[in-house]
């Protein structure tokens, strides 16, 4: 009997596992083969677009702001690009992929403006959040393709290019030049929005890198600061999101080159971004020196290319080498406060593999808000308030020197921001020159 | 008992059957939906296949692929322009010297399967940066290509330039030394015992510091297999001169002789397990990378 059941079960089990009912199908076709239409349309779409494709991507809604590119397609897989990412924006000839990966993918296979995104270095080893591989999300009804980054999911959307857009892009970086301004303009700037009886007021510091704007409230008891990623047009500068005054947003703001300003407008609410020679608020940062940390230190390694290292300090710093004799390389800047009135700064340069120091002593103290040293003189140790260093050396740092020791005094400043070390970072501004601005690790030592 | 068993038996034959049965559709089998196609090859790629995939069994990825690459890390393709001088310089003075030692069959069968060029700088989460990864002793992944021509353009007379070259092909020798040692074992326990102060954080390791504990280089200092492949490495990518100088220069006699006795058993491994001289084989690759530098 038991033998019957089992032969029994067996055939119900025979049958049943392979039981096929076509009113069980969703889709008319395999997924394969599906993908592969899918994929094949994509490719058409792509490819017959006469000037190609255009897009403001943001690679990162949180830390970034965007990029614009124009790009077209070609059926054997070439693809040409430009894109406002590099200094001098140029057509760079590539490869791109449609693969089946998660859905229908776009891969940038070769080295391409946008695979800049995704470049890193040693103070940005995220690159720009950037993305080489899209995933196809779908075409919209007024014809624009819409994909998502595969690392992240940041929309990128492909709208249909004119032949002007290829050169319009060119100039995107010119309104980025006009927005950073030149080497010598103030750090000090601000962002108002308001509707002419009241406003805001925010001090604005840009990231180049990121292409982020901080934007700090100045007059406000509450320190609070809110990040605007930002991407540029051939006449404008494009915020995202938009900022809002009482119900109304702004979120493009057009150069007036005459003024030297970006405005904004949206009814009666008004945004502008200008410059300043002083802070908006001194604040008492300063006061920290000696009493939570005596040495401030600058390298170029890691603090060069920070939001708060302006071009003229660069700049500055890099005529230095230049002047610099014997292969000497300046590579590091000390302020130590090593007693309640006394310090001296250390620039830290080397020759080949050999570090060398030269030390300028100083007296300081606190007036206005700000931090002023003064040339130490010791007939016995330091005569000329320098440690015995070379005179060459002292004639190329002069530029510099001579701004941190002037009568005019040093505005202090401690960030919320770290750069690449968990050292609270404090920034240096001349206020004699208040284009030159540098930031610098904190720390509490033992001299 | 005799009968269950040919009760069971017929019964598991049965349900074949019938599964065998019910199973056997009308449709014939389609043609595979796999595109199976020779891709268009580029200048490029005809180049890397006469050069490299026909002769000596490899094949280099140098665009995009994420299947290949760690999809968390932020890197890019290589430009084009760096592709073939690269490869060039890797096929004079990588592959040249073994082959004219050991013969193709050892490059075929040895050498890396898969290249993958890589344009960026890979960084980890330290700070420091990954400039070559060896996966399974089969594919080799390089770093910072974008940066060869660059870096290397003056090699003819800069000495600076020279180094820099060096330290590309020091990464290959290093995952070449990998993939070797991973193959044919050499004495761990000898080779372990004379500085056996290896660390996770070598990184925090000076050039200097590191050569007075008697490590090559600060990574040597990781572990016995990178300690290994650094002596190796570095020995391939300098002159014998510029070599002896660095086996001298730890601040103290034991470093000294710790830097040595690692290197006898290194070559006496290399001797035995590879038949290759590797004091001969350092001379060849000098004299490969200098006429390659005055081409």
């Amino acid at each position: 009997m038991n033998i019957y059941r089992y032969m029994l079960l067996c055939l119900l089990l025979g049958i049943c596992s392979c039981d096929n009912t076509d009113d069980s199908e969703i889709f008319d076709v395999p997924a394969d083969e599906r993908m592969t239409e899918q994929l094949l349309s994509y490719k058409n779409e792509l490819t017959t677009a006469g000037d190609g494709w255009k897009t403001t991507f943001f690679p990162d809604t949180t830390h970034t702001g965007g990029w614009s590119f124009v790009m077209k397609f070609d059926q054997q897989n070439g693809v040409q690009m430009i894109g406002d990412v590099l200094e001098n924006p140029e057509v760079e000839n590539g490869v791109y992929g449609l693969l089946s990966s998660q859905g229908p993918v776009l891969s940038f296979k070769s080295y391409l403006p946008i695979t800049e995104l995704s470049n890193p270095s040693s103070s940005h080893p995220q690159a720009r959040y950037g993305s080489n591989d899209f995933v196809f999300i779908g075409e919209q009804e007024n014809g624009d393709i819409t994909l998502k980054s595969k690392r992240n999911n940041s929309e990128l959307i492909l709208k249909k290019a004119s032949e002007e857009d290829w050169e319009d892009i060119k100039l995107n970086m010119e309104t980025e030049a006009a927005f950073i301004g030149s080497p010598t303009s103030s750090v000090y700037r601000f962002f108002t929005i308001g509707n002419g009886t009241d406003s805001l007021v925010y001090e604005v510091v840009y990231d180049k890198y990121y292409r982020q704007m901080t934007l700090t409230n100045a007059d406000e008891a509450v320190v609070q600061s809110i990040d605007r990623g930002v991407a540029f047009t051939k006449d404008s500068l494009l915020m995202h999101s938009p900022v809002n005054y009482q119900g109304s947003a702004i979120g493009q703001m057009f150069y007036e080159e005459d003024e030297d300003r970006f405005i904004g407008v949206n009814g009666d609410v008004t945004a502008k971004l200008y410059y300043s020679s002083i802070p908006y608020n001194l604040g008492n940062d300063v006061a920290d020196i000696h009493l939570t940390k005596n040495m401030f230190s600058y390298r170029d390694d890691t603090l060069e290319d920070t939001p708060y290292t302006s071009p003229n300090f660069v700049n500055i710093y890099n005529n230095i080498n230049e002047k610099m004799t014997g292969g000497r390389i300046l590579w590091r800047i000390e302020i130590q406060f090593m007693t309640e009135d006394e310090g001296r700064v250390r620039y830290r340069y080397r020759v080949g593999e050999t570090n060398y120091s030269g030390y300028h002593y100083f007296t300081y103290h606190v007036e206005d808000n700000k931090m002023v040293l003064t040339e130490n003189i010791d007939e016995d140790e330091f005569p000329d308030g320098w440690s015995g260093t070379n005179s060459a050396v002292i004639s190329a740092l002069e530029d510099l020197d001579t701004l941190l020791f002037s009568p005019e005094g040093i505005f202090v400043k401690k960030l919320s921001e770290t750069y690449t070390y968990t050292n609270v970072v404090y920034t240096f501004t001349s206020a004699k020159d208040p284009s030159v601005r540098f930031p610098t690790y904190s720390v509490l030592n033992t001299f | 008992m005799k009968n269950n068993t040919i009760y069971t038996i017929g019964i598991l034959l049965f349900g074949v059957f019938v599964i065998t049965i019910s199973c056997s559709g009308d449709d014939g089998l389609e043609e595979s939906r796999i595109d199976t196609s020779t891709p268009e090859l580029s200048e490029m790629d005809i180049w890397i296949r006469e050069n490299l995939t026909t002769p000596y069994n490899i094949a280099v990825t140098y665009t995009f692929d994420d299947n290949e690459l760690d999809i968390n890390r932020y890197l890019t393709p290589p430009k084009e322009e760096e592709v073939k001088p690269f490869l060039d310089a890797f096929k004079k003075v990588m592959i040249g010297p073994f082959e004219e030692t050991s013969g193709s069959d050892f490059v075929k069968m040895y050498f890396p399967k898969l290249l993958v060029l890589v344009g960026s700088y890979n960084y980890n989460n330290d700070g420091t940066r990954r400039l070559g990864v060896a996966e399974g002793g089969k594919k080799v992944m390089l770093y910072e290509l974008n940066y060869f021509t660059e870096r290397t353009a003056d090699a003819a007379t800069s000495a600076e330039s020279r180094a820099r070259f060096a330290r590309y092909f020091h990464t290959i020798e290093h995952e070449f030394g990998h993939i070797l040692q991973q193959t044919k074992e050499y004495d761990k326990e000898k080779f372990g015992a004379i500085t056996p102060s290896y660390r996770s954080t070598w990184n925090n390791l000076d050039d200097q510091e590191a050569l007075d504990l008697g490590y090559i280089s600060p990574y040597s200092a990781k572990n016995m297999d990178e300690d290994f492949v650094e002596i190796l490495a570095t020995m391939l990518t300098t002159s014998a001169e510029e070599f002896e100088e660095i086996l001298d220069s730890p601040g103290n006699q034991a470093a000294r002789d710790a830097l040595r006795a690692k290197l006898a058993i290194i070559v006496d491994y290399y001797k035995e397990s590879w038949n290759i001289d590797l004091y001969e084989m350092q001379e060849i690759i000098t004299e490969k990378r200098l006429s390659y530098f005055e081409e």
